[in-house]
């Protein structure tokens, strides 16, 4: 029963890191650097959510699809407006990190103007009972987030894999220079990939603002265990960052069944040094070292 | 070019000598003056002084201007209704900034050259570089302070806000004597506030404690940790923190379905806290020491409301028992800071703002009542 209870914590802590990581990830291994705005991305779809919900008093389904769509065009205005601009005068990926960051602090700083420092709470699910599994206790949002989440990777595999933009973007992703050889503009491809990662990041965002509240300040939290997951899965790859993520749930909620719970993040960054240090690329890194020998 | 030179020479000994008349008769004058006022000032020394020292500007602004609204609130009151013994009180009240060293020159000013008889005012950080000034100029001083060595090695202050211990001695009697539960689980928040309310509690809880668990402030996640504290089932927990980590807590225990009764502190009952809870963070118990279905505090708020357009603060209801207070030890002891002190010392059964009030050990006891969340 507690064996039960600890999977499914661990699943829904899983699929929450997963949800920001793969569309972090998939930003990544596309445009080849580190977008950390992209936890502000989550965190202001989840206060537009609140403010089309919550203080404009739309229905549900309409806020969550005019969100989805707000979160794909911050994405893109974020490339647009400052990455590509960035991208035209060459910049290396260390200044598009420090750009990211900066974008970070700008978005959060912008929440804090528009919405206040104090939490805010999307009082669309009441708190419900967890209903029980043979002793093991889930509430009806969690088991709809781990749903979701596999819902959404089904379609992002499916999306990556069939159609030809998902084809493009993932010969992009391996070789730059090789697609523009055969007609693929990286640029074109480059918004693509955060309309589609920040997509997955409204996503993200709705769902944890139903679960965790909002703060201004969460979207670096959602970020650190993101990227955390995403390096333990390997980086550049989205299935990958899945797995990583749904590896990091488990070990922080195994780890703090034996360990004091103070212990979490210590355990996930432990997790972290382990991988940089012995296996940099990560889980599903090892295909990729491979087609470059 | 000699001659214009002379000439300068002793038009500027012309303006000196004007000058120095002009200053001699302004001196003259000033002296005159000066020595009506003084006088005029014997006629006005029916007034007795009290000094405030309160931060009506920085962060802490509010709790300033709370706590002069009520104190003056109080001062109106006693003057309206004739004042100590024939005579008025005035209140000067001057601006802390939450600054020590603000807090110096305000009380040199009030002491020094207002000349005040008694001293309130609020903030540890601004209280505690005053003891030894308050001590050497024998200054009856009833204080808004939560540390917990306010009290340490003075002798004319006193405390005037319950302090945690208190709260917790209240709440652990009620879980223990009403409820009659005695297995209690404590889960408290890993900063110095949530470890000292932890430590008061076990100091003073008889039943048996089953588990002491921390958690983090800036936690989102706490479910695995409660797996564990459901095994030990106890029958009460107590919640040492506030803020919205708390209210996640308290419905993430909840959604795991514990059912124990959950208790905390006073600031377990914030509005963030409710709000992150939801609604399950009804049936939560905890201590409060003001009121709202006391007859006097129906009326201070009535009043207040009436007289300031704003709902009181906690702090309102402090400052006005401040001045009630020091009225009545200046009342008994005319003046006499001894006797000022030993009054207050002593004091029992005092009709306040919030009820009844008690000093012991130079803290003012408030009467504490356990309050249930709806």
């Amino acid at each position: 029963m507690i064996a039960l209870q600890l999977l499914i914590n661990s699943l829904i802590a899983g699929a929450i890191y997963s949800l920001v990581a793969s569309g972090f990830s998939l930003i990544y291994s596309v445009c080849k650097f580190v977008h950390f705005a992209h936890g502000a991305a989550v965190a202001f779809s989840a206060y537009f959510l609140y403010f089309l919900f919550s203080k404009l008093n739309l229905s549900f389904g309409f806020s969550v699809i005019l969100t989805i769509i707000f979160a794909s065009l911050l994405g893109y205005g974020m490339d647009f407006f400052i990455y590509k601009q960035f991208r035209k005068r060459k910049a290396s990926s260390a200044t598009l990190l420090i750009a990211s960051f900066a974008l970070l602090i700008f978005f959060e700083s912008l929440i804090l103007i528009l919405f206040g420092a104090d939490v805010k709470t999307i009082g669309f699910i009441k708190i419900a009972k967890g209903l029980e599994f043979f002793g093991a206790i889930i509430t009806p949002l969690q088991l709809f987030i781990i749903f979701t989440a596999f819902v959404l990777f089904g379609f992002l595999f499916f999306f990556m894999k069939k159609t030809k933009i998902g084809k493009a973007m993932r010969a992009v992703a391996d070789n730059k220079e090789m697609a523009e050889v055969v007609g693929i503009s990286s640029e074109r491809i480059y918004s693509l990939a955060f309309v589609v990662g920040s997509a997955i990041a409204g996503v993200a965002g709705i769902l944890v603002g139903l679960e965790q509240n909002l703060e201004p300040m969460m979207g670096t939290n959602l970020m650190i265990k993101g990227f955390t997951g995403a390096i333990i899965g390997g980086i550049g790859s989205v299935p990958g960052a899945i797995l990583g993520s749904f590896l990091l749930g488990f070990a922080e909620n195994f780890g703090i069944w034996f360990l004091p719970s103070g212990y979490k993040d210590a355990i996930a960054f432990i997790i972290l040094f382990i991988f940089l240090l012995f296996r940099p690329q990560g889980i599903l890194g090892i295909k990729k070292v491979m087609n470059e020998v | 070019m000699r001659v214009e030179k002379n000439n300068q020479e002793k038009s500027m000994n012309k303006t000196t000598k004007i000058i120095s008349l002009l200053v001699c008769i302004g001196i003259l004058i000033t002296g005159i003056w000066l020595g009506t006022v003084k006088k005029s000032n014997k006629e006005e020394r029916e007034t007795i002084k009290i000094g405030a020292i309160f931060p009506l500007t920085g962060n802490a602004a509010k709790k300033g201007e709370y706590e002069s609204q009520g104190a003056l609130m109080a001062v109106e009151e006693i003057n309206s209704q004739g004042g100590i013994n024939g005579r008025k009180i005035e209140l000067l009240i001057e601006d802390s900034g939450t600054d020590p060293k603000k807090g110096i020159s305000a009380f040199r000013k009030l002491v020094e050259m207002d000349k005040v008889c008694c001293l309130i005012g609020a903030l540890s950080s601004v209280g505690m570089p005053l003891k030894g000034l308050i001590e050497k100029n024998k200054i009856p001083t009833i204080w808004v302070s939560g540390h917990p060595d306010f009290l340490t090695g003075t002798k004319y202050i006193f405390r005037n806000l319950p302090t945690s211990a208190q709260f917790v001695e209240a709440l652990s009697n009620f879980i223990y004597y009403q409820l009659k539960l005695s297995k209690i689980g404590i889960l408290y928040m890993n900063d110095d506030y949530g470890v000292s309310l932890k430590n008061e509690f076990k100091k003073i809880f008889p039943g048996t404690i089953l588990f002491e668990e921390r958690y983090d402030k800036d936690g989102k996640d706490f479910r695995t940790q409660l797996i564990k504290i459901k095994e030990k089932n106890p029958q009460v927990i107590f919640i040492g923190g506030y803020g919205t980590a708390t209210g996640i807590l308290i419905k993430q225990l909840r959604e795991m379905k514990v059912t124990a009764q959950l208790c905390g502190p006073i600031g377990i009952a914030q509005a963030d806290t409710k709000k992150t809870a939801g609604s399950a963070i009804k049936g939560v118990i905890y201590p409060e020491f003001i009121d709202d279905s006391k007859e006097e505090v129906k009326k201070f708020k009535e009043k207040y409301k009436a007289k300031y357009k704003q709902e009181p603060g906690v702090d309102s209801f402090l400052g006005y028992n401040s001045v009630k207070l020091l009225a009545y030890g200046i009342e008994k002891s005319d003046l006499n800071s001894e006797l000022i002190v030993e009054t207050l010392s002593n004091l029992k059964n005092f009709k306040s703002a919030t009820g009844m009030l008690n000093i012991k050990n130079k803290e003012v006891q408030y009467e504490i009542t356990i309050k249930k969340i709806e």
